[in-house]
């Protein structure tokens, strides 16, 4: 008891001081902060009008393929803790797993789900230098489309062995192309496409990179959700 | 000011979380709690009354930052990363050990 | 060509996925051929910094500010050669037991690559990811046996680190509402005439609480012991010896960019608890892995003393910390590869029953004596260095200087009691070593043997300046009183004693370790309203 006490004390000191730390910065002007400067030359730079994806595909790309490395880690993780208990994959599932599958409505809202929700994934991915959106954000919904399609029972169970080499090649084709630009354009990890080049033709470097993110992304939750999934049963 | 202040308790809130909950689940839940308050925190930081999404054209509102966005998008990740991890982690440890209760767990003599 | 400080990053991680996608017994030899690989590449990087000391790569061509931007000066150089060695010592070592696990090689370079990152990040959120790739990945590598208690202490490991880092990301975003940018060098330049408010001492302390648990100071030292004496010996050592430094590096970039004068005593203070907490537990040990791995932290205690007076590189504190944190690693690897090799063989972790290491594995007792006397420091070999210069900045403060001299002693105390798996006692068979254990043990021990006259002859490296002093009369005459007095304190001691026992079994739970991290928040806090 005594240490609970304490501890809501401490947090009591801290909480002023953090509010006392925080509440000043509110007034320090944004207009020097870089966040700015991206507003101001992020389309002439990146061709993106997304800024956000301007600073995730090309001010600041290196971070974001270790962010994509992340994911392959956690997924080569899950694989690595599950191997022991691997089942053969031509086991057909079993009793407990089909419990879903009983209910009609899950299967028929699946089945009409499962194309939108690709479609919407797709979409989300290609145009994530023009609107919301991007790679990692489509990629998650790739993956949730995958996931959904476990409840039909028509569609053959994820190969999680494929996908993680799928998986790593997307990663190492990641690195490569964000090391394309060092030949043509003499800096790593930017657009290798030439700066005095029409945007829309720029934009082809995004909607790759993007394709790429979104593919690793999807396949990398796919195979920690399957993973779940059968450890589970 | 009265919502830094309520991220900033949920913040504490989280961490107080981690040092009481016995359950290990709880604990993974109580790292998401502190992860989902930093990241609101952090764009909390940044907000601007009446700003606009940083997307051109930005349709005369001011936009607002978007170097926040793009780092918490980099969180996000990390986060579902070692929740993935850690969730796993522990479905292991039951097969293991029957029990997720950090007390018992912690106590639990191996002989090396 | 000025890409170095890239490749070096980049070239472990190529390696590392190519290893995994061929899934094929032939990757460890690929392993082995990325360190040579790095090597040839590593031995021409230092042309990149010559001309101006320093040099700053930014990635993308859009100029410092906005694109994330590598440095590389003569420490990330000697960081990335001497990385090679340990991970080509580590990888021998690894040699015949983990011949089809692609997986294990993935991880392990990988973290390499990832190391390289956060020993170049000049730009705070890169840094912020490279440390926590690097605790996701050593969580991973500390599980990596996959029984009940690597399991338990990888968990215990992951959760609590990624508490901690999360608290620097905090910070961050302070930091980047009040300065603008991420860039390190622009930070510096735009607080170097700002007041010290509670604005940036509440973003110091946030981002050194972050540090300070990814690298085990005192009240948040608990998941150290419990990670690095579970997981096999190859990963310990690796972990025990560099990855730990990772957070201490990552201070040293806090410190040099935003130098807080009223927290110099502070860190000596916790410094000395550290190193103290460390030996104290580290005594009472049993368990050869649990003593490595609890003198590691008072090691931690060392660099922290010397990083405290938050000057630059020159000066003997920062200096000694960073000489210390490559001799300690060296010298850590060393000691927990041939724990292993001895565990191994003797098949049990007591200490008490291995005995007569140096008749029955004469290579490794040899080379395990020598990392031993090196580390308890013995004054003209590695371990002295360090801890030297961090004496000299705390000879002005008579109670601080008393404590630095206790933990010299508790030193020597604690490797005393490692030293009695030399007594020669019952059976004298030799024990069959094997090959590859004896290969990497002489890797390492010829590197340790390198650097160490590197350090005698030479007077700097870069702007590491080297410890003059090893041949001095005082030296000798303090390293021969520390021996007399663990002698005579060892004969005191009352080791089988229940209280020490207590000791041993003591361990805090996660929720304590969890009520640590808040505990120390506040103390630093509260440091900084304290009128001193």
């Amino acid at each position: 008891m005594i240490k609970k006490l304490v501890l809501l004390l401490m947090f009591g000191f801290i909480f002023i001081y953090a509010l006392a730390a925080t509440v000043p910065l509110a007034d320090i002007s944004l207009e020097t902060s870089i966040g700015q400067t991206v507003i101001d030359r992020g389309y002439d730079d990146t061709a993106s009008k997304n800024l956000v994806a301007a600073i995730l595909l090309d001010y600041r790309l290196f971070d974001s393929i270790f962010e994509a490395g992340i994911l392959l880690i956690s997924a080569a993780g899950v694989l690595y803790m599950t191997q022991s208990s691997e089942y053969s994959k031509s086991v057909p599932r079993s009793k407990e797993a089909t419990a879903p599958k009983d209910s009609d409505t899950i299967l028929a809202v699946s089945r009409i789900l499962y194309p939108f929700m690709l479609l919407f994934g797709f979409y989300i991915i290609v145009f994530g230098d023009l609107s919301p959106g991007g790679g990692f954000q489509g990629g998650v919904i790739l993956a949730t489309a995958r996931l959904i399609s476990v409840y039909i029972p028509e569609k053959a169970s994820e190969n999680t062995d494929r996908l993680n080499r799928l998986e790593k090649i997307l990663f190492l084709s990641l690195l490569s192309l964000g090391l394309v630009s060092l030949v043509t354009q003499g800096a790593p990890f930017t657009n290798f496409l030439p700066r005095y080049l029409d945007p829309e033709i720029r934009r082809f470097f995004l909607v790759l990179l993007n394709l790429l993110i979104g593919l690793k992304v999807s396949s990398g939750l796919t195979i920690i959700f399957t993973r779940f999934v059968k450890e589970g049963r | 000011m009265l919502q830094l202040a309520l991220i900033l308790l949920m913040i504490g809130l989280g961490l107080y979380g981690l040092a009481t909950s016995r359950h290990l689940i709880k604990s993974i839940i109580f790292l998401n709690v502190v992860e989902a308050s930093v990241i609101l925190f952090f764009l909390r930081l940044f907000y601007i009354s009446e700003g606009g999404v940083p997307i051109l054209p930005s349709l005369g509102a001011e936009p607002v930052d978007p170097i926040p966005q793009a780092l918490m998008i980099t969180t996000i990740v990390i986060g579902a990363s070692v929740t993935a991890l850690a969730l796993m982690m522990s479905i292991k440890i039951y097969h293991q050990y029957g029990t997720l209760d950090w007390k018992i767990l912690l106590n639990k003599e191996d002989n090396q | 060509m000025s890409y170095y400080p890239l490749f070096v990053i980049l070239i472990p991680l190529i390696f590392a996925i190519v290893i995994y996608l061929i899934n094929h017994p032939m990757g460890r030899i690929l392993a082995l051929l990325s360190q040579v690989f790095l090597l040839v590449v590593g031995l021409s990087y230092h042309s990149v910094y010559l001309p101006e000391g320093e040099y700053f790569l930014s990635l993308g061509g859009f100029g410092g500010k906005l694109s994330i931007t590598l440095i590389s000066n003569p420490l990330t150089y000697g960081f990335s050669l001497l990385s090679v060695l340990l991970w080509f010592a580590i990888i021998l070592y690894s040699w015949p037991h983990q011949k089809q696990s692609s997986s294990y090689y993935f991880f392990l370079l990988f973290l390499q690559g990832v190391f390289m990152g956060i020993v170049h990040a000049y730009d705070f959120f890169n840094l912020f990811l490279f440390i926590e790739i690097a605790t996701i990945l050593s969580g991973i590598l500390i599980i990596y046996k996959k029984d009940g208690p690597s399991l338990r202490a990888g968990i215990y490991y992951l959760v609590f680190n990624t508490a901690g880092i999360l608290l620097f990301l905090i910070g961050l975003s302070m930091l980047y509402r009040m300065t603008g940018t991420l860039h390190m060098g622009l930070i510096k330049e735009s607080l170097v005439d700002v007041e010290q408010d509670r604005s940036l001492i509440m973003i110091f302390v946030l981002m050194c609480v972050s540090m300070g648990v990814k690298s085990a100071f005192f009240p948040v030292y608990n998941w150290l012991p419990r990670a690095h004496s579970v997981a096999t010996s190859s990963i310990s050592a690796l972990l025990s010896g560099i990855i730990v430094k990772s957070g201490v590096i990552g201070l040293y970039k806090i410190q040099q960019v935003f130098p807080m004068d009223i927290y110099k005593d502070f860190f000596i203070l916790l410094g000395l608890i550290t190193a103290l907490c460390g030996l104290f537990f580290g005594i009472s040990q049993t368990n050869i892995k649990r003593l490595l791995a609890f003198s590691t932290i008072s090691h931690i205690g060392f660099i922290v003393m010397g990083l405290s007076s938050m000057e630059s590189i020159a000066s003997p504190g920062v200096s000694g910390a960073l000489l210390h944190i490559v001799n300690h690693g060296f010298l850590k690897i060393l000691l927990f590869l041939s724990a292993g090799s001895i565990i191994r063989n003797y098949k049990t972790y007591d200490l008490r029953k291995i005995r007569g290491v140096l008749h029955r594995m004469p290579v490794v007792g040899f080379m395990m004596g020598f990392g031993i006397l090196s580390l308890i420091g013995f004054p003209i070999l590695l371990g002295y260095q360090g801890k030297a210069l961090v004496g000299e900045i705390l000879r002005d403060q008579p109670l601080f200087y008393l404590g630095y001299h206790l933990v010299n002693l508790g030193t020597v105390i604690l490797f005393g009691k490692l030293s009695q798996i030399f007594v020669p006692l019952g059976s004298r068979a030799p024990l069959s070593i094997s090959i590859y254990d004896r290969l990497s043990l002489s890797v390492l021990t010829s590197g340790i043997v390198l650097l160490n006259l590197y350090q005698l002859i030479f007077s700097n490296f870069g702007e590491v300046q080297f410890y003059q002093g090893n041949f001095s009369l005082w030296s000798w005459i303090y390293f021969i009183l520390y021996l007399l007095g663990a002698f005579i304190i060892v004969k005191l001691l009352p080791l089988k004693s229940p209280f020490f026992d207590q000791v041993r079994s003591f361990e805090l739970s996660f929720q304590t370790a969890n009520y640590m991290l808040v505990a120390f928040l506040f103390l630093m806090l509260l440091w900084s309203e304290l009128p001193l």
